[in-house]
């Protein structure tokens, strides 16, 4: 009986390695269902997620040469926006949202603009230097804009 | 002298008290400073708080603004009427600005409020520019073209709006943190003034208690320094001095106490020494009362300035016979060489005791220096003693002698010493006189007791011969042989008889004459007459007495001598004088001469008997004095040479003896010739 058990919990890893894990590690891609973009003037060519996630939470509020960060975020029904927040971030919308209700309150800072589309979301990254967003993975580009690698 | 020490001319208890107001100022004010300062944080926190609340009021209703502008600006793609849009953004927004502005305005903003002020006032700047962007491109352009571009513009006009609120959420947020932390503050302070006015109101308290007891306690030191002092010299002590403990009033007023201290021992002392020295002067007029004679008063004055005035020597010197000189009648307490070295001083010497004779002023020398200074004879004579008082003694005005007092110590002769020498001065000339007088009174009764002797001899000597003559007469009366007697016999008889009568009627002549000089009746009968004739003629008269004397008379007469005088009574001269020489220089010879010198006549009778001693010279020329002890060779009552004198000086002359002793006797009587008395007495 004993071993019939331990055979049975075996059995079941293997499972969940065969299928479970190998998806799990592809929906923890930063990048994979969304492309970072910056201003085309931004000198930067890849970000890393943490760096990302604190542009986003505003607590990192400049670039390295002083210009301020804007970070462009999407509105809450865009599938970016999940993907962003959960592999980037590492929170739910409704974690997000109390976030910054909380920073409203003690700091003032409320969440950043949020845009209906990629058009949008690069046009305003256009208009600020130091702008920062995400867009579609499959956004092919605009002007005064630039993709940039979000390494994990 | 004492020197008066500097006293503070201010008053010590006034500076204290300045110096206690003066410090209750200082803590008043800085108390009240303190204080001021503690509630102003208080104060300043409740400030904060009031601007905090100001300046949230503001920004919220610049949040209203520009909440009110965006919903405006949103309201562009569900209205069509731009202007009426932009319209009220735009006032909304310039209400907005407004409010920014006076909130920037607002006084003793902390720097990070300000900067969040200005970067919502930039962000709404960024906000308001967009927006005007859009609303040109809407107005100038149409709406299908180029929407892409309004939609983007109004994002990032969205974005700065977002800027404005957060900064102004911001500011609101450090406000509030602020605020509610000054207010925290000010409640945990808000006792604060409170315990620092306690703390000060007891500290000051303390302080000026402190103060104020010091105060007191320094002043009643001083008031009880004095209080004592004062017990004391009223217990008697008038040694006691009450110490000067600071130089403020107090301090003057023991320095004043002392002072009157000293005045009141020296007067003390003043007066215990008068009264010493009343008791000396009555202890001494008792003592000069009963003594009588001229050695027990000198006695009794040394003594009583050795005791009194703590003389340490002292002599009394007294006129000689003659006037010019001043000789010690009683020394004590000088060596002996000194004393034998002043056996007499002339009146006119230079020296102190000469001096205060002179002047009948007393001489203080307080120094030997100032006695030899004074006078300078006395620098060759360097004296032993070192202070010097010369007191001249006077009775009715006329000096008769003078005291003279030496001491060992320097003396000062303070006014109240000089005035008790100047009163035991005048004690002692009035025992002197007194005791002068009484010498002289028993002087003059003994000479009187010893003339009544030798008169009653005398006048007993002729009748004794008398009556033996007449009880023989009797005898022969009664017996019946009268006739027995011869003529011879009764003429012996009758001559001796006769003889006796004169010589009783020359001694009650001489009596006589006595009576009437000191009666002062002697007078004269002048006449202009021959003296040398009258002169020749009475020694030739008194030939025969001369013989009988043994005695040889060479005779010496300038002829045609005349004078207007009384005949008698010169007459009465020469026969006093040739009885004299018959009386003292029996068997000698006697020399009779008379010459004129200018207008005088000079009478001299020269004997060769044994001569007269000085000291005799001037004395038997006083009533009742004689010769050799009063014992006359010849008898005779010693009146002759004292009427001679009466005599000679009734004519303005004089008459002096030249003798000495064992060389004989001359005897010179001067006479004036024109002389004219108005009225002699004698």
């Amino acid at each position: 009986m004993k071993d019939w058990l331990t055979h049975l919990r075996f059995g079941l890893l293997l499972a969940f390695c065969a299928t479970g894990f190998p998806c799990a590690l592809a929906s923890d891609e930063p990048s994979a269902k969304f492309a970072v973009v910056v201003n085309a003037e931004n000198p930067i060519t890849k970000i890393d997620a943490e760096e990302l996630s604190n542009f986003f939470l505003k607590k990192k509020r400049a670039w390295p040469d002083g210009t301020g960060i804007r970070f462009v975020d999407r509105t809450d029904d865009s599938p970016e926006r999940k993907h962003f927040l959960r592999s980037v971030v590492k929170k739910t919308g409704r974690e997000v949202d109390l976030f910054w209700i909380g920073q409203k309150l003690y700091t003032g800072d409320s969440a950043p603009i949020q845009v209906t589309s990629d058009s949008l979301t690069a046009s305003l990254i256009a208009r600020f230097r130091g702008g920062i967003g995400y867009v579609s993975p499959d956004f092919t580009g605009a002007p005064g804009v630039k993709k940039i690698e979000v390494v994990p | 002298m004492n020197t008066i020490p500097a006293f503070s001319q201010t008053s010590s208890l006034i500076d204290h008290l300045r110096r206690l107001v003066l410090g209750v100022a200082v803590f008043f004010l800085i108390g009240a400073a303190v204080i001021f300062l503690s509630s102003q944080k208080f104060l300043r926190g409740l400030t904060e708080v009031n601007t905090a609340n100001e300046i949230m009021e503001i920004t919220s209703q610049v949040m209203e603004s520009l909440d009110g502008s965006a919903e405006n600006l949103e309201k562009l793609f569900a209205s069509k009427l731009v202007s009426d849009t932009r319209y009220a953004y735009r006032a909304g927004m310039v209400r907005a600005q407004e409010d920014i502005q006076r909130a920037l305005a607002r006084p003793r903003m902390r720097p990070e409020i300000v900067d969040l002020l200005r970067a919502g006032q930039h962000a709404m700047y960024q906000y308001s520019t967009v927006v005007e962007t859009v609303f040109s491109k809407i107005a100038n352009v149409r709406k299908s073209f180029r929407i892409e571009e309004i939609r983007s513009d109004l994002l990032v006009a969205r974005q700065f709006h977002q800027d404005a609120v957060d900064a102004l959420r911001k500011v609101q947020i450090t406000l509030r943190q602020q605020s509610d932390q000054a207010f925290l503050d000010a409640y945990q302070q808000r006792h604060l003034p409170l315990v620092v006015a306690l703390i000060f109101a007891v500290a000051s308290t303390l302080i000026l208690t402190a103060l104020g007891l010091g105060i007191v306690r320094k002043f009643g030191r001083a008031v009880n320094n004095l209080l004592t002092a004062t017990d004391r010299v009223a217990q008697g002590n008038l040694d006691y001095r009450a110490a000067i403990i600071k130089r403020d009033e107090i301090g003057k007023l023991t320095y004043a106490f002392n002072t009157m201290v000293d005045n009141l021992a020296q007067g003390h002392d003043r007066l215990r020494r008068s009264l010493n020295r009343t008791k000396r002067l009555q202890a001494t007029t008792t003592a000069l009362a009963e003594a009588l004679r001229l050695d027990q008063v000198a006695e009794i004055i040394l003594n009583t300035c050795f005791e009194s005035v703590q003389a340490n020597a002292g002599m009394i010197f007294v006129l000689t016979e003659d006037r010019l000189g001043l000789e010690i009648m009683r020394a004590a307490g000088y060596p002996e060489s000194l004393v034998k070295s002043w056996p007499r001083i002339g009146i006119n010497e230079d020296l102190p005791v000469p001096e205060a004779y002179r002047t009948g002023r007393p001489l203080f020398l307080e120094s030997a220096a100032q006695l030899q200074q004074d006078f300078p004879v006395l620098r060759s004579r360097p004296t032993p003693y070192a202070s010097t008082a010369v007191i001249p003694l006077l009775i009715e005005g006329k000096v008769f002698g003078v005291l003279a007092l030496s001491f060992n110590q320097p003396q000062s002769f303070a006014h109240e010493d000089r005035d008790f020498l100047l009163t035991l001065g005048s004690q002692f000339a009035q025992a002197l006189h007194r005791a002068q007088l009484y010498d002289n009174a028993q002087k003059a009764i003994r000479i009187r007791d010893d003339f009544l002797s030798i008169a009653s001899h005398e006048l007993k000597t002729p009748l004794t011969p008398l009556k033996l003559q007449l009880h023989g007469l009797v005898r022969h009366a009664q017996k019946g042989t009268l006739k027995d007697l011869t003529p011879e016999k009764l003429k012996q008889l009758a001559e001796s008889s006769d003889k006796q009568i004169g010589r009783l009627t020359h001694l009650i002549d001489d009596l006589l004459d006595v009576s009437r000089i000191s009666a002062g009746k002697l007078s004269l009968n002048c006449e202009e007459f021959n003296l040398s004739e009258l002169i020749e003629e009475v020694v030739n008269r008194y030939q025969q007495q001369l013989v009988a004397a043994n005695c040889t008379v060479d005779v010496q007469i300038e002829p045609g001598i005349t004078g207007r005088l009384d005949r008698l009574r010169i007459e009465q001269v020469l026969v006093n004088l040739l009885t004299n020489a018959a009386k003292y220089a029996p068997g000698q010879a006697v020399k009779v001469t008379l010459a004129r010198d200018g207008e005088i006549a000079k009478l001299q009778v020269q004997d060769q008997g044994p001569g007269i001693s000085p000291e005799d010279q001037n004395r038997i020329f006083d009533r009742f004095e004689q010769g050799e002890s009063g014992s006359p060779a010849g008898g005779g009552l010693g009146l002759g040479l004292y009427i001679s004198r009466q005599i000679v000086q009734a004519h303005g002359g004089d008459i002096r003896v030249k003798s000495k002793k064992g060389h004989g006797s001359t005897f010179v009587a001067e006479l004036p010739l024109d002389y004219s008395p108005t009225e002699h007495t004698a």
